[in-house]
């Protein structure tokens, strides 16, 4: 039964809903019981985090909309297209819009970073992660500098809000229109479309308004004919064709599950339903979120979806009803339960547990908050059956790592470059299905070594007393650096730092800081006999890294 | 080292206990001849470094390759009606154009290096080949191939596992090599997990510790491998960095002694627990691979690898190969073959991917020289690509692909398997080229052939394996 204050508890509960416990947490999560902490975190628009917002504040792409950024960061193809037509991109050039053009990205991994593990809103950040990657997109070169907005706009505002919302947020949004292809995708050559180009009746006034501020005055007739041109041959080259490749991902990663009942048929509808779901990444135009739906491109005759008939002759409703359609079926409650109990509960969630969160997420109509409420405020979660029965993640591990050590994290991205030699680099899943989510995937020779080496990092970085334990990667890049002050009443020392006294006691302190839930007696008795047996006693930073590379540090 | 003592036994003849070899970064650490102690699934068995036995090597090109492509059937019209964009033109005069094979069938022009291994004979190639499930989902198509268990989805080993299984006993003496089968890929592959035991190293040169490794010293520092999707860009700081640390940590032996024998006591076999049982494997693993040192050997024959992707694991695992560690089976992969748009023809994303693995495949075969009597390397690919392109000039998910089979005892120089036509009529669902041949028939026939397991019918439960319609892939 619940026991709300037992420190195996509080720490699973800060393992889950949290990126590990840290000092301050723990107070917190002690003194309102493990329920109440999480019916607290539930809320986070009662929750400020001032001192994280004032660092993100050194971000400036972090705010930028799609506009700015596409236009100050494009990706060196883009560039060239900005460009006056004779100009040409030499190598130099090159190279430096491509660093430039990874800056978005790069702020967004670091803001990420230090939400993760210094944000008071930690179920919050939690959660951003797990609905990442549930619409996961992948940052090759074309997509870099959607992403920012991607992750602002169309997950973070959502992940306690409506599924529905956040589907349709996904569907509009130019990330994934571009990542899965769908910007790309039309009406066949056979079939009737919903109606003309948006832009056909305005075209001309509208080239008119545009060129006014450059020329100084009204265009002159040969650059109204070269625009007019242009026009006309943005019309011809419509995709004569449909592609598949969200259809399908829509269904089998987003909503109903590879088992949830569709056919190959039921892809190509979809497919056909979403035809026209585009964007404008023109320099020169763009709305707020850059998505445009072409009625030009879109196929309005008839659809059969899931047994389900859409009417001929409609636009963008054919869509919306889809997406209706999925965000409420019951399919795609089991699937989400499933996913959010494998997250939070075990690999293999507990049937009847996964069966009572898909009715809540029914019955709410895809209410995120009472989904998840469903699952943290269970017996399952709160008890202690499930105590250290999942494997953490790369993320996992590096956060709750970071987090436990009390490290300082800056906006310089470095914490989470660690990511790449885990195996799970940010915004680097290939796949649709982004990262998984069972102990095997993560448990391979490289990654538990990678761990033992991450560890190592960390805890040079955390008590760094002079050892030369920091080989080649990049810790959290925040030693000798000023600035980032978010705890003031904690002074690092200048040297070495961390507990003193006799090896024991030094053990027990560390072991008490990093796996606040407690060690089994053997493992206590194995590090105090390993410490025991050297020629000299092993200091701070090196009992960490022992106890960060240790089989319990990786469990949650 | 022709033979291994257990720990308690090596402590008590030599006096020394045993120390750990870790890898990389800040912690390399120096291994004594361990024995198998902590590998409970190994226990009692003597590692054997002379193994010159037969190797598999399975190349795994993930994302559905476009077969189509790749071996061109330039004698179908077919392909040309339903490709206007991206088909590839037949061989003739001047380049970009397929390679001639048997006058039906060219290799795309990119894979020019394998044409060499095709015209004398060590290279083959099944065409319409696939699986009988028709899901189009890269995720359960590849889960499929890999178990061997088509439409069954809860197959919980991998058809090579089951392969070690049957060829554990083969071994000469009953003595049993300590890594018989290796994936160079981030994540241990489907297709070899399961009771026997294997490896999933990654980079082999960043596990064994790159820079700290004694057999990089004399070479010094390698350039570290800049991905081509990394974030952070040039890596130039990174290498000081890298040489910096070098130097202080190399001075640093003691500490990294402490610290790996910490390790060693937290980690011990416990088969129950993933983590525990991986992490001393992990150990074990290296300390083994350390002392055989594959790192020193040099790439041979003047062949030349890419140096990222696929090139660079087939270099590793050539390298593997030479260290005699009694490897059977090794697994690679290559991805980015997913050509939903713009796929192009003889330029073009398809074809950049092609060339590197071609390249990769030529250079293998070539670096090995006369140890390819042994090797045989066979690819293979969920599902192949729609037979017409589509809206975007690509490709979508189709049904039957081609395998190549490459080795010193292929019977190569022949493209097997039923072509069943491209018309609409002939085409799977009226979109895709039709199997003629099941996967299982092909990996089957190769892994029967080469590693002569002793019941095959495990391999594949569900299907039965005949030997008598073989195709005669490999000389007997």
């Amino acid at each position: 039964m619940r026991q709300a204050n037992d420190a195996g508890t509080i720490a699973h509960v800060l393992n889950r809903i949290a990126f590990g416990p840290r000092r301050s947490d723990w107070e917190l999560a002690d003194e309102l019981g493990a329920e109440g902490y999480v019916r607290w975190q539930l809320e986070p628009e009662s929750i400020t985090d001032r001192s994280v917002n004032t660092k993100l504040d050194r971000l400036p792409t972090l705010k930028m909309d799609i506009g700015e950024l596409y236009r100050g960061y494009p990706p060196a193809q883009a560039a060239e297209r900005l460009m006056r037509e004779d100009e040409e991109l030499d190598e130099e050039a090159r190279r430096r819009l491509e660093r430039q053009s990874r800056i978005p990205l790069q702020e967004l991994a670091a803001a990420r970073m230090v939400r993760a593990v210094e944000s008071e809103k930690q179920l919050n950040e939690v959660l951003v992660d797990f609905w990442f990657n549930h619409f996961n997109v992948f940052y090759r070169n074309r997509i870099r500098s959607l992403i920012s907005t991607y992750e602002r706009e169309a997950i973070r505002p959502h992940v306690l809000g409506s599924f529905r919302h956040m589907l349709g947020a996904v569907a509009h949004s130019p990330a994934m229109l571009v990542y899965l292809d769908n910007w790309q995708s039309a009406a066949e050559e056979d079939r009737k479309v919903f109606g003309p180009s948006p832009r056909a009746r305005n075209d001309a006034v509208e080239d008119a308004i545009r060129a006014m501020p450059r020329a100084g005055g009204m265009p002159n007739p040969r650059q109204m004919q070269q625009m007019q041109r242009q026009r006309r041959q943005q019309r011809r080259n419509r995709p004569p064709g449909l592609n598949e490749n969200y259809a399908r991902e829509l269904m089998e990663l987003h909503t109903l599950g590879v088992d949830g009942g569709y056919t190959q048929n039921d892809v190509r509808e979809v497919a056909r339903a979403l035809t026209g779901w585009t964007l404008t990444l023109g320099a020169r135009n763009f709305d707020n979120t850059g998505f445009v739906f072409r009625p030009d491109w879109h196929d309005a005759e008839e659809k059969t979806i899931l047994g389900k008939m859409l009417p001929a002759g409609r636009g963008l409703e054919d869509g919306e009803d889809v997406l209706d359609m999925l965000a409420a079926h019951p399919e795609t409650a089991t699937f989400i339960a499933t996913k959010l109990c494998r997250k939070f509960i075990a690999d293999r969630p507990p049937g009847d547990l996964v069966d009572t969160v898909a009715g809540v997420f029914l019955r709410t109509r895809g209410n995120l908050r009472a989904t998840t409420a469903a699952v943290l405020l269970s017996d399952e979660f709160l008890g202690t059956e499930y105590h250290g029965s999942k494997v953490k993640s790369p993320m996992e591990f590096l956060t709750s790592a970071a987090r436990s050590l009390d490290l300082p994290i800056n906006t310089n991205g470095q914490l989470g470059r660690n990511l790449r030699q885990l195996g799970a680099p940010l915004y680097g899943a290939a796949s649709a299905a982004g990262y998984p989510d069972i102990a095997a995937e993560w448990t391979s020779a490289n990654a538990i070594l990678a761990r033992m080496d991450v560890g190592a990092l960390l805890a040079a970085e955390a008590f760094p007393d002079g050892s030369v334990l920091s080989g080649t990667g990049r810790g959290t890049g925040s030693r000798g650096r000023t600035g980032g002050q978010q705890r003031p009443r904690r002074r690092r020392p200048r040297t070495g730092g961390g507990p003193v006294g006799t090896l024991e006691v030094r053990i027990d302190a560390l072991l008490a800081q990093i796996l606040p839930g407690g060690v089994g007696g053997e493992t206590r008795e194995k590090i105090i006999d390993w410490g025991d047996s050297q020629d000299s006693a092993p200091s701070n930073a090196e009992i960490a890294t022992l106890i960060l590379g240790s089989p319990e540090f990786q469990r949650r | 080292m022709a033979k291994k003592y257990c720990c308690d036994e090596y402590t008590r003849l030599t006096g020394v206990s045993r120390r750990v070899f870790v890898r990389t970064g800040g912690l390399a650490m120096v291994s004594f001849g361990l024995a198998p102690c902590f590998m409970g699934r190994a226990l009692g068995a003597t590692a054997s470094l002379q193994g010159r036995g037969k190797i598999l090597v399975c190349v795994f090109q993930r994302g559905a390759v476009d077969g189509l492509s790749m071996v061109v059937p330039h004698g179908d019209r077919e392909y040309y009606k339903a490709r206007q964009n991206i088909a590839i033109e037949a061989p003739g005069r001047g380049d970009n154009r397929a390679i001639d094979l048997d006058g039906f069938f060219g290799l795309h022009p990119s894979l020019a290096p394998l044409q060499p291994w095709y015209e004398e004979g060590h290279l083959a190639i099944v065409h319409a080949v696939g699986s009988p499930d028709a899901t189009r989902s890269h995720f359960d198509a590849q889960d499929y191939m890999e178990t061997g268990t088509p439409g069954v989805k809860s197959t919980p080993d991998g058809w090579l596992n089951r392969l070690l299984a049957e060829t554990a006993e083969a071994e000469l003496g009953g003595s049993q090599a300590l890594i018989r089968a290796l994936a160079v890929t981030q994540q241990e592959p489907l297709a070899l997990s399961g009771p026997q035991a294997s490896l999933a190293v990654g980079d082999l040169q960043q596990f064994l510790g790159g820079e700290g490794a004694p057999s990089q010293r004399a070479r010094g520092t390698d350039r570290q491998m800049n991905a081509a999707t990394d974030m952070a860009g040039s890596d130039m700081a990174n290498e000081r960095q890298v040489e910096q640390a070098r130097r202080r940590t190399s001075g640093n032996q003691r500490q990294r002694e402490m610290l790996a024998s910490g390790f060693e006591a937290l980690y011990g076999a416990d088969e129950r627990d993933i983590v525990l049982s991986t992490g001393a494997e992990a150990l074990d693993a290296v300390a083994f691979l350390k002392t055989a040192d594959p790192l020193r050997y040099q790439v041979a024959n003047g062949a030349e690898y890419p140096n990222v992707g696929l090139g660079r694991q087939l270099r590793h695992v050539a390298q593997l190969i030479k260290a005699d560690i009694g490897l059977e089976i090794a697994f690679a992969d290559i991805e980015g073959w997913d050509t939903h748009r713009q796929q192009g023809s003889t330029q073009g994303p398809l074809a950049n991917r092609l060339t590197e693995f071609g390249q990769a495949l030529a250079a293998f075969a070539r670096d090995l020289g006369e140890r390819m009597e042994d090797v045989v390397v066979l690819t293979m690919s969920e599902f192949g690509r729609t037979v017409e392109e589509n809206g975007s000039r690509g490709t979508d998910h189709g049904h039957a692909n081609a395998c190549m089979v490459l080795g010193g005892q292929v019977n190569g120089g022949t493209v097997y398997g039923d072509w069943p036509g491209l018309s609409r009529e002939q085409r799977y669902q009226g979109r895709d080229l039709a199997i003629t041949t099941d996967f299982r028939d092909v990996f089957g026939e190769v892994a029967d052939t080469h590693l002569s397991p002793a019941n095959r019918d495990t391999l594949f439960p569900g299907h039965v394996l005949e030997p008598s319609n073989y195709k005669g892939l490999i000389k007997t």
